[in-house]
């Protein structure tokens, strides 16, 4: 089976920094994929590129057999390629349950669904997935706390009903006890969706539990890919996290 | 409406002065209703009736800004743009082709929505302050082209000698009332509907909203379109009722009338714009007594409302009195489900 999504020789600059450089990555339906890297590797300008926020300056991106390089943000959503932002961004004004319904009327959802009239409880129901109940459903999305912002931001994606789903930081910002609560959500919304992720996460103990791939990036460059062990026993990878030496000092502690 | 919150008094109070929507109290609402339609039984005074059938046309055109900055967040410095074009076509309709009113306001209102796709097109594009800038410019180029070609557009002195909406000043203005009823149902309608439900998810953040598949471009024309039509019947009908139009309507001034009107009232409220502009023109009346100092009274007025209740009246209101924010109407269905959800 060909990979669901494929980035080939992606580049991208901004003046004289290079943010994404020949990235080359396949992603298998179902698949699960940690990226991870130091801050300022270009994670998050490679969600961009591939979410259509940020056009390549070279390279094409492959999502379902059709090229979706040049596409406008929305279109990409609409053919199931959805993404979360690294900072929540609700719609503050709005109530939660608002903020999920919007994504009931993009051209993807509204093509999922026949009758028109179960679009609240469609809404109503998705933010009861990602375990949002009343009173909270009714609140403005301003006035929720910031693991249940995190959550919003998955429900809304998720009424698109998305193959792909991208994930920044899933975890950022969130506590221990949140955090928990975060990991048993994203397996459970991958197994019951069949969905294929990719999570741009720090948080590695959390990262760990769901990922079955690592990408590291550094300096836009893919240093290393494997499951999480080899990944972690990379020197490479190591040093871009500690520096050099680090591997050393790492094996020397463990 | 007027149920109060079904939130825990803690979010009540930090979500007060961010209401955005807000049904008010049906009885006073009522009330306000039949003083407004019952008023020329209390006074037929030509003067007074004729102030209040320009606050009727002030609050349409204030409204329809409002749909556009408020609600859809695409804050136009331009308004007078739609107005004026609708007035011209209506004009023109009326002095070479003979139209009557009821046939030339409509067409105005169409030609408002023709422009507001033209004009919206490429500059609907662009973000924030460029955007403002970009449609602070169009009236200005739009008075340009009609001053250029003084045989078909009359010049400076415009169109004159039009047919008035109606002779008798009562007729004029119970049109003026349903045309400002009648503009403030559909509007706050199309707030309520699952458009508006998207307008507002593009003013609290058009990226989000992009990224989730809204077609963010096509939406906000929407809005443009809709906006210019109101904005449109509602230059059409002042042109009648003054039976004159002038290039002189394209003024900054004017564009910036619809905004005084809608931040007094309530910003994004839609209703806000009717109390703003009656209390506008109504003040601006009373101020003419002191007509040397009027503009500067008319300036301190408005500082002191814009200091001391920057979110306008209406909201200012609804925090006093507690009346619930009103919301998506989707939300209707699921009460009838028993799942508790607010009163919209």
């Amino acid at each position: 089976m060909p990979p669901i999504l494929e980035l080939k020789e992606l580049n991208k600059r901004f003046g004289g920094i290079t943010a994404v450089k020949d990235f080359n990555l396949q992603v298998e339906k179902g698949q699960i994929i940690g990226l991870i890297g130091p801050n300022g590797a270009g994670k998050t300008t490679l969600f961009n590129l591939i979410t259509g926020f940020l056009k390549p300056d070279s390279g094409t991106i492959m999502f379902k057999g059709k090229n979706i390089t040049k596409l406008k943000p929305h279109k990409i959503a609409n053919m199931g390629l959805v993404r979360t932002f690294q900072l929540v961004k609700p719609f503050k004004r709005m109530l939660a349950i608002e903020n999920v319904a919007v994504g009931c009327y993009s051209d993807r959802s509204k093509k999922k669904r026949k009758d028109r009239d179960d679009v609240p409880q469609k809404a109503f129901d998705a933010l009861q997935r990602v375990g949002i109940n009343p009173p909270n459903t009714f609140k403005l999305a301003m006035t929720l706390s910031h693991g249940y912002s995190r959550r919003l931001d998955i429900a809304r994606a998720l009424v698109l009903e998305p193959d792909v789903l991208l994930l920044d930081e899933p975890f950022g910002g969130l506590g221990a006890k949140e955090s928990n609560l975060m990991t048993p959500l994203i397996q459970k919304l991958h197994r019951e969706d069949n969905l294929t992720l990719i999570i741009i996460e720090h948080k590695m103990r959390q990262l760990m539990k769901i990922a079955e791939k690592l990408v590291v990036m550094q300096f836009g460059e893919k240093i290393a890919e494997g499951t999480c062990r080899e990944v972690t026993e990379d020197p490479k990878v190591c040093e871009a996290y500690l520096g050099k030496g680090g591997h050393d000092y790492f094996a020397r502690n463990k | 409406m007027g149920r109060k919150l079904a939130n825990e008094d803690e979010s009540v109070r930090i979500t007060k002065d961010m209401k955005l929507k807000i049904a008010p109290k049906n009885s006073v609402f009522l009330a306000l209703l039949i003083l407004l339609i019952f008023f020329p039984a209390i006074s037929s005074d030509y003067y007074i009736l004729l102030i209040l059938i320009f606050a009727n046309i002030g609050a349409v055109y204030a409204a329809s800004w409002d749909l556009t900055a408020g609600v859809t967040g695409q804050f136009s410095f331009g308004q007078i743009l739609f107005f004026g074009i609708a007035g011209y076509v209506s004009g023109a309709l009326n002095l070479f082709l003979g139209l009557p009113p009821l046939l030339t306001i409509p067409i105005g209102g169409a030609f408002g929505v023709l422009v507001g796709l033209i004009v919206g097109l490429p500059s609907l594009r662009l973000k924030g302050p460029y955007f403002r800038i970009v449609s602070l410019t169009f009236p200005g180029i739009l008075s340009g082209i009609i001053l250029m070609y003084p045989e078909v557009t009359g010049g400076e002195a415009g169109f004159y000698g039009l047919s008035p909406i109606s002779s008798d000043i009562v007729t004029t203005y119970y049109a003026s009332v349903l045309l400002m009823l009648v503009s403030i149902f559909i509007l706050l309608r199309i707030v309520s509907s699952r458009i508006g439900l998207v307008f507002r998810s593009i003013r609290e953040n058009e990226d989000v909203a992009e990224a989730i598949g809204i077609n963010t471009t096509r939406y906000k024309l929407l809005a443009w379109a809709i906006s210019g039509f109101f904005a449109g019947i509602a230059g059409g009908f002042q042109t009648h009722q003054l039976m004159t139009i002038s290039p002189f309507v394209f003024g900054t001034v004017y564009s910036f009338q619809a905004i005084l009107y809608a931040l007094l009232g309530g910003i994004g409220t839609i209703i806000g714009s009717v109390g703003g502009s009656y209390l506008l023109t109504i003040l601006n009346e009373l101020l003419r007594c002191i007509a040397d100092l009027r503009a500067m009274m008319y300036a301190v007025v408005m500082i002191i409302v814009y200091l001391f209740i920057p979110m306008g009246i209406y909201r200012w209101l609804a925090i006093r009195f507690n009346i619930q924010l009103g919301t998506w109407d989707g939300l209707k269905k699921l009460r009838r489900k028993k799942l508790n959800a607010p009163n919209p």
